[in-house]
C-alpha cells in the first residue's frame, strides 16, 4: 500500500470522528444515552485508527489535548 | 522479509528506524504537553525542574527531563483523600476501568484508565499476540483470576479483537482447567510461566500428558521473566509441546514488549507506542548496546493516569542485531534480566534470584518449584536454595551438581535443600521466589 492510499484511509478516518463526536453531541443534546455512549465508546475505538495511520501521516500538534471523548 | 500479514500494523512495525525516531520524538512532544496541562502532578514536577514542554525538541532534550519513580506515584496518591491522587487527567466520569499494582515493592498503585486507554491496551496486546502467531482460529484459554491485577485482562481483550475464542477460565480449580483445557481442546494458553509449569504438573498428576494429549501449541506468558530463561522456556515446551513467547508489560506503563514469532532471543519493543529507554542506573546517561541497564519507560498515548520516562526497575539490555521477523522495532536481547528491587546484596556480590532459576531449571530431575531465602547467620549472610526432588532422582548427587552449578553461576556458596515434591509453595500470579529475612 502506498502513501496515497494511506491518506485515503486517514481521510476515512477523519471523517468517522467528525461522525462519531456529531453522534455523541446530538445523543446529549436529545437526552439519548444509548445514542451518547455507544458515540463514546466508538470514538475510544477511532483514537486507535488514528495511533495506527493518521499520527504517522500527519505532524502531531504537541498542545493538542486529545480530550475529545469528554467534550 | 516476512509476508504484510505477518505484521498487526504492516506500516508502523516495518518503518524504516529513522522515520520511526522522528515519530517517537513527536508523540512523545504530545505526551509531555499533555501531561503538563492535564496532570497536577506532572504539572508540578515538571515546572520544578525548570521543563518547558516546548523546549523538549530532540532525544538529548529527553535526557533532561526528570525520571518518574514508583514510590513518588505512591505519594500522589495517598497525599490526598482522592483515589487516584494529583496522577489522573480526566474527570471522574471519563473512568472506565480500574486496575492496581500488585503491591510488592509498597503500596499498590491504582490505575484509572479511561474508555480509550482500555481500548488502546487491546490494542498493544493484539500487536503482540499477532506478532505470535494468534489468529482468528485460535481458541484461547485464560486461566487467571480476573481481578484488580490488570495481568491478562488486555489479552482477553485483544483476543477478542483478533476473533479469537476466548475461554475466560478464572474460579476454576488447577485441576477443572485441566479439565477444561483438554475437553475444549484450547489452542493456546496466557499465563505466567510459573503457573504454565504447575499446571503441566496438575496434569501429570491426573495421569494425562499436555505434550500428547492436549492441542495447545502456543503458551504466551508475562508476569515473570521465566519464558526468555532458556531452561525455563525449554522445560515449559517440552512440557506443554507447545512455542512459549514472552511478553513485558507494567500496570502503570502498558504491554510494551513482546516476543514475535521468529524467537531471535529478545523481547520487541513497541516503539510506535512507547519510548523505551536503558539507562545507567548511576549517571542516568543511555547505555551501548551490549551493555545491560534500568528500563525507563514513557508510554505516548495513555490519557486518564499518563506516565513519563518511569523506571520501570527491569534489567535489560539493547541488542545489536535486528530480528528475522523483519520488524523495525529493536530487541532487548534475552529480555528482562530481572528486577533491580530482587536484587540483592548477599556477602558483597549483587544476587539475582532469576540466576537461580537459569540453573534449577536445567536439572530434570527438580520439580518445577524453587524457593531462594537469605538470612543473616552469626553476621553472614547465609543463601539457601529449596528445590523439590522428583521420585527417582539422586539426591546425593543432584544436591552436589546443584550446588556445584549455582556456585559457578551466582559466584556464591549456595546451601541445597531438597524437598520431597508439592511441599513449596504453588502460585498462580507473580511467584514470590525470594525471601530475605535479614530485612525482618
Amino acid at each position: 500500500m502506498n502513501k496515497k492510499a494511506l491518506m485515503k484511509i486517514s481521510e476515512q478516518v477523519k471523517i468517522l470522528h467528525q461522525a462519531g463526536e456529531q453522534l455523541c453531541a446530538l445523543g446529549e443534546a436529545h437526552d439519548f444515552p444509548a445514542m451518547e455512549y455507544n458515540a463514546k465508546r466508538l470514538l475510544a475505538v477511532i483514537k486507535i485508527f488514528e495511533m495506527n495511520i493518521s499520527d504517522l501521516l500527519e505532524p502531531i500538534d504537541p498542545g493538542e489535548s486529545d480530550a475529545t471523548e469528554h467534550s | 522479509m516476512a509476508s504484510a500479514r505477518a505484521y498487526w500494523n504492516p506500516f508502523l512495525e516495518t518503518l524504516p528506524y529513522k522515520k520511526l525516531a522522528a515519530l517517537q520524538l513527536k508523540k512523545f512532544q504530545r505526551a509531555l504537553a499533555y501531561a503538563y496541562t492535564h496532570s497536577p502532578f506532572y504539572r508540578e514536577k515538571l515546572g520544578r525542574a525548570g521543563i518547558q514542554p516546548e523546549k523538549i525538541r530532540s532525544y538529548e532534550d529527553i535526557l533532561k527531563i526528570p525520571t518518574t519513580t514508583k514510590s513518588e506515584l505512591q505519594a500522589a496518591q495517598t497525599e490526598n483523600n482522592s483515589i487516584y491522587g494529583s496522577l489522573c487527567c480526566v474527570p471522574p466520569e471519563a473512568i472506565a476501568v480500574y486496575h492496581q499494582t500488585s503491591g510488592t515493592t509498597g503500596h499498590p498503585i491504582r490505575q484509572a484508565d479511561s474508555r480509550r486507554d482500555w481500548e488502546w491496551w487491546a490494542e498493544c496486546w493484539a500487536t503482540l499476540l499477532w506478532a505470535q502467531g494468534f489468529r482468528s482460529s485460535d481458541r484461547v484459554f485464560i486461566p487467571f483470576s480476573y481481578g484488580v491485577f490488570v495481568a491478562f485482562w488486555a489479552g482477553h481483550y485483544a483476543c477478542e479483537k483478533i476473533g479469537c475464542e476466548v475461554i475466560p477460565a478464572g474460579g476454576l480449580s488447577s485441576e477443572a482447567r485441566i479439565d477444561k483445557i483438554r475437553e475444549l481442546k484450547a489452542s493456546a494458553i496466557m499465563c505466567t510461566p510459573t503457573y504454565a509449569l504447575h499446571l503441566a504438573e496438575v496434569a501429570q498428576t491426573m495421569g494425562l500428558n499436555p505434550a500428547e494429549e492436549f492441542c495447545v501449541d502456543k503458551i504466551v506468558c508475562a508476569g515473570e521473566p521465566g519464558a526468555l530463561i532458556h531452561a525455563t522456556k525449554r522445560r515449559i515446551e517440552s512440557e506443554w509441546g507447545a512455542k512459549v513467547f514472552d511478553h513485558a508489560g507494567a500496570t502503570e506503563a502498558g504491554a510494551w514488549g513482546f516476543e514475535c514469532s521468529a524467537q531471535s532471543g529478545g523481547l520487541h519493543v513497541n516503539e510506535a507506542f512507547f519510548l523505551v529507554e536503558v539507562l545507567n542506573p548511576q549517571t542516568k546517561e543511555p547505555v551501548l548496546p551490549g551493555e545491560e541497564g534500568e528500563l525507563v519507560i514513557t508510554p505516548f498515548d495513555r490519557e486518564a493516569q499518563p506516565v513519563i520516562r518511569f523506571e520501570l526497575r527491569d534489567r535489560a539490555m539493547w541488542s545489536n542485531k535486528f530480528c528475522a521477523c523483519g520488524r523495525s522495532y529493536r530487541l532487548l536481547d534475552g529480555g528482562l534480566r530481572g528486577r533491580s528491587d530482587q536484587l540483592v546484596k548477599v556477602r558483597g556480590v549483587l544476587f539475582s534470584p532469576t540466576t537461580v532459576e537459569s540453573v534449577v531449571r536445567r536439572f530434570e530431575n527438580l520439580g518445577n518449584e524453587y524457593q531462594v531465602i537469605v538470612e543473616r547467620v552469626r553476621e553472614l549472610d547465609n543463601v539457601t536454595v529449596q528445590v523439590e526432588l522428583l521420585s527417582g532422582g539422586d539426591s546425593d548427587r543432584v544436591h552436589h551438581e546443584l550446588e556445584q552449578e549455582l556456585r559457578i553461576a551466582t559466584g556464591l556458596r549456595c546451601h541445597v535443600e531438597l524437598k520431597p515434591v508439592g511441599t513449596l509453595p504453588r502460585y498462580e500470579a507473580k511467584a514470590k521466589r525470594l525471601i530475605d529475612r535479614r530485612e525482618q
